[in-house]
């Protein structure tokens, strides 16, 4: 691809390339693309990335799938699991009606006090009357995560001050009446709204968890996903029956146990309270292979190419110490006595890597319920494991823990932008804003 | 308006404005006349003082440029477009990683302007801004 762009831009400059409606449509797709490479490589980080968490943005999404492959660079892709979870929430609600009728019902009464002041002003002395306190009614917006429910939740909490304003409304004058005809809410629903957004709480706290860490790793965020399914179902209304199953599927068909990314699956095994779960045990379809098992295959391949990455480092060390006429004595201090030539370093080093993965696995075995305490925290184990040979398995364990289960901490970055690019500074040029950008980063940044 | 322009070509010379307060380190170098735009009565203050965040920021960012490829073997990072309320298009990328005192480490690498309209210039333009950099060497063009 970086080839054809290349040759069809030399084109461009003889003027012989015609403008066709492709470019045009795909040419922002492009820019992003351009533009996230350049960074990556401004920076030489071109090596070190593993994984790219963005949200499911078709251009975003293209452009890094044209940069991980055209570019040779093993990054792999992720979508940011608040965004996930809300499509998951709005599609479960789009496909089973009795819930979405409840929830529209809500909505339908929430507009209709907000819209008019008289009936919110009788609202509100009921509320004093019954509660002692007001309760504000909310609006719903469709990029708002969670208004529904939000929405939703405040009309249950002041149900009873609703209903008996419906009921003083009913004796005014005729306009009103037909008005509210359909509005109050039945105890039969009552109690469907109750069950419904009980489904829907854990959802709602998932996302609002998520959104408040500050880098939340997959690692970390896999264990409650898989919580969240797993919980028994307690509804006894149909409606709240059918959304349950709904979202369990979709849940299920988003972050799926079989055919979980290489860089994920290595990133639960390396959090001792994820990889100590029943669910590691479980078979892949095919061949009968567990989870574990292939989260061992993949992890004894890391070890073993950090332990390369290792020698050469040493090596180079070595060989700056003693400076370049000394290579064969560098070599001769370095190498193992063991190590005769490559294909031996290589079985050596396999053996070391599936030494200290077993190891790990075994004390996984030994205690599971041990590794709870390290659920939120998993770098803090890799830390506290200074084993002789555990440098290169820390290693990996540090560059796979790392990654990103949300986009939130671009978001949160590009909300600041939103503050200082404001409308009283809206002509700051671009090299200013940019700047300006940096230097709030360098503050939060801790080594 | 002409002024402005020729000022802006010239920015990397600005660098070497002197600065008002004493320097003594810099009274020891050779002394050569300023240049009618370093002379200072007739740019403005922002201008004049441009290099000084500029340089700052690029020192700040070589800095942790090192301290990444010293201490961090692999990372990832996350991406988010936005617009800002005048329609300027931005790309915010973060990195992050673990650092080696096994605590999570976060930094941002990359705020990148994205010229918008979708005209066959601007494309010409980014290609011949971003394109070369990413077929080409890879080097860091920091």
């Amino acid at each position: 691809m970086c080839g054809y762009v290349a040759s069809q831009c030399a084109m461009r400059f003889r003027g012989l390339w015609a403008i066709n409606e492709w470019e045009l449509n795909s040419s922002s797709l492009f820019l992003n693309f351009c533009t996230a490479g350049t960074v990556v490589s401004r920076w030489g980080l071109e090596r070190k990335l593993i994984c790219a968490t963005t949200d499911q943005g078709a251009n975003i999404k293209k452009a890094l799938e044209l940069y991980r492959t055209d570019s040779e660079v093993a990054c792999a892709w992720l979508p940011c699991s608040s965004h996930k979870i809300q499509l998951c929430i709005n599609k479960a609600l789009d496909s089973s009606p009795g819930a979405k009728e409840v929830i529209e019902k809500c909505h339908k009464i929430s507009t209709f006090f907000r819209k008019n002041p008289n009936a919110m002003s009788t609202l509100n002395m009921q509320q004093d009357k019954l509660f002692g306190r007001r309760c504000k009614l909310l609006s719903v917006a469709v990029t708002r995560w969670n208004s529904q429910y939000d929405m939703a939740l405040r009309v249950l909490r002041i149900i009873d001050a609703i209903n008996t304003t419906f009921s003083m409304l009913d004796k005014g004058p005729r306009s009103e009446k037909a008005k509210i005809a359909d509005l109050p809410l039945s105890d039969q629903e009552k109690s469907a709204l109750d069950e419904v957004l009980r489904v829907l709480k854990p959802m709602a706290e998932f996302t609002h968890w998520a959104g408040q860490n500050e880098s939340l790793t997959i690692a970390q965020m896999y264990p409650k996903i898989l919580d969240m399914i797993s919980r028994p179902h307690t509804s006894n209304t149909e409606q709240a029956q059918v959304l349950r199953r709904k979202l369990d599927e979709l849940l299920m068909e988003s972050w799926p146990i079989e055919s979980i990314p290489d860089a994920v699956l290595l990133a639960m095994f390396f959090n001792p309270a994820c990889a100590s779960l029943p669910i590691m045990a479980r078979t892949i379809t095919g061949d009968g292979v567990t989870l574990l098992a292939k989260a061992k295959s993949l992890a004894t391949d890391a070890v073993v190419s950090m332990l390369r990455q290792h020698e050469a480092e040493n090596r180079r060390q070595a060989e700056i110490q003693l400076g370049a006429d000394h290579q064969d004595q560098a070599e001769q201090q370095t190498n193992n006595p063991e190590i005769v030539n490559a294909l031996v370093a290589d079985r050596f080093w396999r053996l070391q890597a599936q030494y200290a993965v077993d190891l790990y696995v075994l004390q996984l075995e030994i205690d599971p319920g041990m590794f709870k305490q390290y659920e939120d925290t998993p770098q803090r184990y890799w830390m506290e494991r200074r084993t002789a040979n555990a440098k290169a398995i820390r290693d990996v364990a540090r560059s796979y823990l790392c990654i990103q289960a949300t986009s939130t901490a671009s978001e949160r970055l590009l909300s600041k932008a939103g503050s200082i690019l404001s409308s009283r500074k809206a002509s700051l040029s671009d090299r200013n804003f940019v700047n300006i950008i940096f230097y709030h980063s360098f503050d939060r940044f801790k080594k | 308006m002409h002024f402005n322009a020729s000022l802006d070509s010239l920015y990397p010379t600005l660098s070497a404005y002197p600065q008002r307060r004493i320097d003594l380190f810099k009274l020891q170098q050779p002394y050569t006349e300023p240049t009618w735009w370093q002379d200072g009565s007739s740019a403005h203050a922002r201008h004049r003082n441009q290099h000084i965040m500029d340089e700052s920021v690029l020192q700040k960012r070589v800095e942790i440029k090192e301290y990444l490829h010293q201490n961090v073997h692999h990372g990832a990072v996350t991406a988010h477009g936005w617009t800002s309320i005048d329609q300027r298009k931005f790309f915010g990328i973060t990195f992050h990683f673990v650092t080696p005192k096994y605590t999570m480490g976060s930094i941002v690498i990359g705020m990148e302007r994205i010229e918008g309209s979708q005209t066959a210039e601007s494309l010409l333009n980014a290609f011949s801004k971003y394109g070369r950099c990413v077929v080409t060497s890879r080097a860091s063009v920091l």
